[in-house]
């Protein structure tokens, strides 16, 4: 039997008022490797998981998470979802909140209290069990809510913002915690963090607007064997496309927004090393051009590649 | 695992929770205190000789110009500190349950806890135990102030020798009581479903049953609807329930079980339909 997507919409809308947050939500997004999903705010990716949690019922348009519809009772425990903005009870201590998650999961009471205690051990605050929300701080409270969607199973795992407010470390912890669990279950991580995705995931849907703008293989997206991007001095002088479009197998130039002192330049990719040949031709160019640069990458950051389509006047 | 076993298995994990919580929240914990304090001071009072007063013909007399001649006649044919209590709880059961009940899905909602629940457990199950909870704490409540009152009884008319007519009339008015105090339990299932913040939905059953109470004194209706009007809160049954008759009282129950059902239909309605 083949199985189900993890997550199936079509046509899916979500009005609020006389705002569109989605607008016609076709996506079909298979198990496997970690999904990214991004775009600038507004863009519609908290909504587009509380409608897949059943927080938010759509307006318009059908939406399945493996294989069933969002509130299914088939779902319980078999999904589990970092949201951006839910608190945890207070005077309650954190341990005996997870534990009665974890209960509610199909866990015995005793099994519970274990559970709670592992997840507290994977986020690093074992300590922090016997206190009450209200006395720990806003990462360790992040950690907490990262810590109750790793309770159980789950097969699908959302995570909504999932290193926003924590220190460099800490998110690197959670970092290496989601990809020492990505080979058992599915994540959807959304972040502003695009640098996190790109490392994390494997694919990733930009959403703008209330609409898919795309949805790719990160490596696809970002051109690494058909692309150098440079982050320049200066601003790049404008007759310099012209020179670098007369490199050979070179496709196109991009020119960075005033003040972005970027450039990206597309080339064929002929395999080979024509990449190699190309890009010391590219190098040359820029030389010769008297232009000063700081960094050169190949392929382009998703960053760039989401600024890019998500700017107002793109597509 | 059957799903009516587990849906109960959640219910049950989310009462247990919610007692516990209510024990160590201030929300809870000023509920409990206040309530305490309250028949505390009343039980004093009738302790003090007040109970003894207000059996006597000139009490009835008094009473009957305040109130009405069932009350006196309560006060008169029954154990006159329980009567007391029972009109004078019957008068604050809306009061208290209210303070109790205030809660139950408001937090959920105001701080968007709910949304750690619904990925494990129906929207059903969590309205079903905060409704639960919430009415096993007033019933608790009221099943001690009931007890504390028959012992005051017992206490207060030790000469009668009336004992185990004391401690039924003490089981029938506690029982009355938690009936009575069911239908406001429900009715803030709906107030705080639609308010999502434990503040409001306190101001808003409060005031709005007080806002009701006064413009039902100064409606000039008359007939069939003054009647209907007078039953659009549960307050409408507080006199059949105070009758010294168990009849009309029974038939109260009834209509008490009658409110709890539309309450809770329209509050699980709202709380279904909301946005988590």
């Amino acid at each position: 039997m083949v199985a189900a997507p993890i997550v199936r919409t079509g046509g899916l809308g979500r009005d609020f008022g006389g705002t569109r947050a989605l607008d016609g939500i076709d996506l079909t997004l298979e198990a496997g490797a970690p999904i990214g999903l991004v775009g600038p705010n507004g863009a519609g990716k908290t909504t587009f998981f509380s409608v897949l949690c059943g927080f938010l019922r759509p307006t318009r348009g059908t939406v399945e998470v493996l294989g069933r519809p969002p509130l299914h009772r088939d779902l319980h425990g078999r999904v589990a979802i970092l949201p951006q903005d839910a608190q945890f009870v207070k005077g309650v201590p954190v341990q005996s909140q997870l534990a009665m998650l974890a209960e509610l999961q199909g866990f015995s009471a005793a099994a519970a209290r274990a559970e709670a205690a592992r997840v507290l051990q994977l986020v690093l605050l074992r300590d922090a069990a016997r206190k009450t929300p209200e006395t720990l701080s806003h990462g360790m409270l992040k950690r907490i809510a990262i810590a109750q969607a790793f309770l159980g199973a789950p097969e699908l795992v959302l995570l909504d913002e999932p290193t926003a407010g924590l220190d460099p470390a800490t998110a690197n912890e959670m970092k290496n915690l989601i990809r020492s669990l990505d080979k058992e279950r599915t994540f959807i991580v959304s972040s502003h963090n695009l640098q996190d995705i790109e490392e994390l995931c494997g694919s990733v849907v930009i959403l703008d607007r209330g609409k898919i703008v795309e949805h790719r293989k990160v490596s696809e997206l970002v051109g690494r064997t058909s692309c150098l991007t440079f982050r320049l001095e200066a601003d790049p002088p404008e007759g310099i496309a012209a020179k670098l479009s007369a490199v050979a197998l070179v496709t196109r130039v991009e020119l960075g927004r005033p003040g972005e002192r970027r450039l990206a330049v597309h080339f064929r990719d002929e395999g080979e090393g024509a990449g190699n040949s190309t890009q010391i031709a590219v190098l040359q160019a820029l030389t010769a051009a008297g232009i000063g640069m700081i960094e050169m990458t190949r392929g382009q950051s998703l960053q760039d590649k989401v600024i890019e389509m998500t700017r107002p006047n793109a597509g | 695992m059957d799903t009516r076993v587990r849906a109960r298995g959640h219910i049950g994990v989310l009462i247990r929770h919610d007692l516990r919580y209510t024990l160590s929240s201030a929300r809870g914990l000023l509920f409990l205190v206040f309530f305490s304090l309250f028949w505390a001071w009343v039980f004093s009072k009738l302790v003090g000789g007040l109970a003894a007063r207000l059996g006597t013909p000139q009490a009835g007399f008094l009473v009957t110009w305040l109130f009405d001649s069932n009350i006196a006649r309560l006060l008169q044919e029954r154990p006159a500190s329980l009567a007391a209590y029972f009109v004078v709880a019957t008068t604050l059961t809306p009061l208290f349950a209210m303070l109790a009940s205030c809660d139950q899905t408001a937090t959920d909602l105001g701080t968007r806890h709910i949304r750690f629940l619904i990925p494990r457990v129906g929207r059903a199950e969590i309205f079903v135990a905060r409704l639960l909870g919430a009415s096993i704490v007033m019933t608790i409540a009221q099943l001690l102030a009931g007890i504390a009152a028959t012992i005051v009884a017992l206490v207060v008319h030790k000469d009668g020798g009336n004992t185990g007519a004391i401690i039924a009339y003490g089981a029938q008015v506690t029982g009355l009581l938690i009936v009575y105090s069911l239908p406001i339990v429900a009715l803030m299932s709906l107030v705080s479903a639609a308010m999502a913040s434990v503040g409001l939905a306190l101001l808003a059953g409060v005031g709005g049953y007080a806002i009701l109470g006064v413009a039902l004194g100064l409606m000039p209706l008359e007939g069939t609807a003054a009647t209907i009007v007078s039953f659009l809160v549960p307050s409408g049954l507080k006199p059949y329930i105070l009758r010294p008759e168990l009849g009309p009282a029974l038939a109260a129950c009834a209509g008490a079980l009658g409110y709890v059902a539309l309450y809770t239909f329209l509050g699980w309605q709202v709380f279904r339909t909301r946005d988590a």
